[in-house]
């Protein structure tokens, strides 16, 4: 232990942090991409609710991280944090370098004390593989949120993009009206504003994502839909990253579904999908047009800091989409 | 009950004929604290529960001096083809501590002092022990076992369900249904067949089949055998019940058909939908893995799935059988629980 210094990151230790950021994700992938220092800005610093980034260091450089993206919260009648936990690595030469609990459990032992709890991150959660899930779950207090299904099917090819669907290309003061006037249903969601939906969306400089939305007549946003072809879950998926539509206003759904139906259809995808929790009315609404509950090999995991909210009230409050995620 | 002043000599250990007086005893008294509807268990249900199970039964008892069961740890056993290969799990029930008794010991207390040398009596990878362990917990069950005897959560279990009218059937291509009182000796193979096609399954062999829908003392079910030109090629079996809060569900507790037998799902689709209207019910609702074949074909139906209130958790205590693997391969329906 003498060896290591474990604390939060500072500035000056960027260049350090992504020689080992890079390194540890190249291995074994070959399409990998090296992460600029302008990303790791977008991600880090210009993340408006905050950075949470700690790391563990051998001889002043940084062999070892546990970082998370946080997000603003609605929950329980005021703002509060959540983080997903990403990007968390330990350097090749290191990861015998502790006896057990390892480096990587020591790195994010810190972490917990410095932005867990009930004035600080309310619940930190991820979506690991197993192997990843099998350490959170030993050594890190994580437990299942739910076994993630995906809500999918294949878009249909006779859809027509209607015209009262138009292109969003900067969210305004109206996304937080139409956030509002859904999360009244929710015990907890990330809060959909202009700060957060131009950056995670607009702003992002790793994916382009096309915005779609619903006007009434005066103008004012009744509801959207952001949509990305990837290659997550299964090829050539177009994925409805966020979904954002009050459930009493089934028309506008159906707007945005014809207009993500034709989209996906012009794109060549094989299917459209999304996360949807098994409370929400769109749950079953998705299901009436047409689209299926399939597994995925995700949990969804997490971790409370506020002994009232424990997994059972997650699972049964949390409205999350895959925005909510670092998955697309 | 008043509660004991200090801690008293307690004979932890596996049940012994007899103590079923005693267990009732306790049983009926606990959970009709916890819960306004709970009908008391008669003796005649409990023998069928655990005696009578060709599975066999696990019980851990703490008694009294006195013979007063004050904490049960318990399972229903379940003979599984586990890879093709027979093995055993059982589904842990009943578990309880009397409330007069839970202060007496700091954590964990009795219900981890019983269930500790239950899983290592009954758990294992020899001859006779489980191989899997697993139960659908109350949140306070869930909380102890996770703390303390390594419970996992293997899925939060959706179900699926549709009125009636939303079925979307198709033909049944000469294979009809006919409605029996008791399970024919031709319902072996088609449980076989299903079992060949998944990780692991449980044995749905005559004996078995016979204990759980038609021995039981406390419940009527409704038998459905498939049929193509005379042979059993799937069964269903089906029930009018309470489920997930719900009263008066139209239950598909057992479905068993091996794949590529279309015909006869349709036709015990047909027979089902026929049943639920006969009795009243204005929907079907059944259970699978999502990870299972059915859960698609069902939902291609027009089933939808939809949240419950239960979870899956258990402890596998073979290394080669992880849950993760469980997860993906173990398939079951509301039959192999104790929920219908």
């Amino acid at each position: 232990m003498a060896d290591y210094e474990f604390r939060e990151y500072r500035e000056g230790d960027l260049p350090s942090l992504l020689e080992c950021f890079n390194l540890v994700f190249r291995e074994g992938n070959p399409d990998h991409v090296d992460r600029t220092e302008s990303e790791w800005d977008y991600l880090f610093r210009r993340n408006p609710a905050g950075q949470r980034v700690w790391l563990s260091l051998h001889d002043g450089r940084v062999v070892g991280q546990y970082a998370a993206m946080p997000y603003r919260v609605w929950m329980a009648g005021a703002e509060r944090r959540f983080a997903q936990i990403v990007d968390s690595m330990v350097h090749p030469e290191h990861r015998r370098g502790l006896k057990r609990p390892g480096l990587f459990v020591q790195t994010a032992l810190p972490f917990f004390d410095a932005f867990g709890g009930k004035d600080r991150d309310w619940v930190h959660y991820g979506w690991p593989v197993e192997n990843a899930w099998r350490i959170g779950k030993t050594f890190l207090k994580y437990e299942v949120v739910r076994t993630q299904t995906v809500v999918a099917r294949a878009p249909r090819a006779d859809a027509v993009a209607p015209a009262e669907v138009e292109a969003v290309t900067r969210f305004d003061q109206q996304a937080r009206w139409l956030y509002d006037r859904c999360a009244g249903e929710w015990g907890a969601s990330t809060i959909r504003d202009a700060d957060f939906l131009n950056w995670r969306f607009l702003d992002n400089p790793f994916y382009d994502y096309t915005v779609l939305g619903v006007r009434d007549a005066e103008g004012v946003l009744r509801g959207y839909a952001v949509y990305r072809l990837t290659d997550w879950n299964q090829p050539r998926t177009g994925v409805i990253v966020d979904w954002l539509v009050p459930p009493g206003e089934p028309e506008v759904g159906e707007l945005l579904r014809d207009a993500l139906d034709a989209r996906a259809a012009t794109d060549g995808a094989r299917m459209l999908a999304l996360f949807l929790p098994e409370w929400s009315p769109w749950f079953d609404r998705f299901q009436e047009w047409g689209f299926f509950v399939w597994p995925t090999d995700y949990y969804m995991v997490g971790r409370n800091f506020h002994p009232r909210f424990d997994m059972r009230w997650l699972r049964e409050n949390w409205w999350y989409q895959l925005s909510d995620s670092d998955l697309v | 009950m008043p509660r004991p002043s200090e801690l008293p000599s307690l004979n932890i250990r596996e049940y012994e004929p007899g103590d079923e007086h005693a267990i009732l005893e306790t049983f009926n008294r606990v959970f009709s604290q916890i819960d306004p509807t709970f009908q008391p268990r008669t003796l005649e249900a409990w023998r069928w529960q655990f005696l009578d199970n060709p599975s066999g039964k696990r019980i851990y008892l703490a008694l009294t001096e006195e013979g007063q069961v004050v904490s049960q740890y318990a399972g229903i056993g379940q003979r599984v083809l586990l890879r093709g290969e027979e093995a055993l799990f059982s589904q842990s029930v009943d578990s309880m501590t009397d409330p007069a008794w839970r202060l007496v010991l700091q954590e964990p207390g009795f219900f981890v002092l019983t269930a500790t040398p239950y899983g290592e009596q009954f758990g294992g990878g020899g001859d006779g022990q489980d191989t899997f362990m697993w139960g659908l917990p109350v949140w306070s069950a869930w909380r102890v076992g996770k703390t303390f005897l390594d419970y996992e959560v293997l899925r939060t279990q959706l179900k699926l369900a549709t009125p009636l009218d939303r079925l979307r059937l198709e033909q049944a291509g000469g294979v009809e249904v006919e409605e029996v009182a008791d399970f024919p000796d031709d319902v072996e193979p088609v449980g076989r067949a299903r079992a060949e096609a998944a990780g692991a399954f449980a044995v749905r062999d005559r004996a078995q089949l016979s204990w759980r829908f038609t021995e039981r003392p406390d419940c009527d079910y409704s038998i459905g055998i498939a049929r193509r030109a005379g042979v059993a090629v799937g069964y269903a079996v089906y029930r009018k019940g309470l489920f997930d809060r719900t009263e008066d569900e139209g239950l598909v507790c057992d479905w068993v058909v091996p794949p590529g037998e279309t015909g006869a799902h349709q036709a015990l689709l047909a027979w089902l939908r026929d049943k639920a209207a006969a009795t009243g019910a204005e929907r079907l609702v059944t259970v699978f893995p999502d990870t299972a074949p059915e859960w698609h074909a069902f939902q291609r139906q027009g089933f939808h799935a939809a949240g419950t209130m239960y979870f899956i958790v258990g402890r596998s205590w073979v290394k080669r059988v992880r849950m993760r693997w469980l997860f993906e391969n173990w398939v079951y329906t509301l039959g192999d629980t104790d929920l219908v």
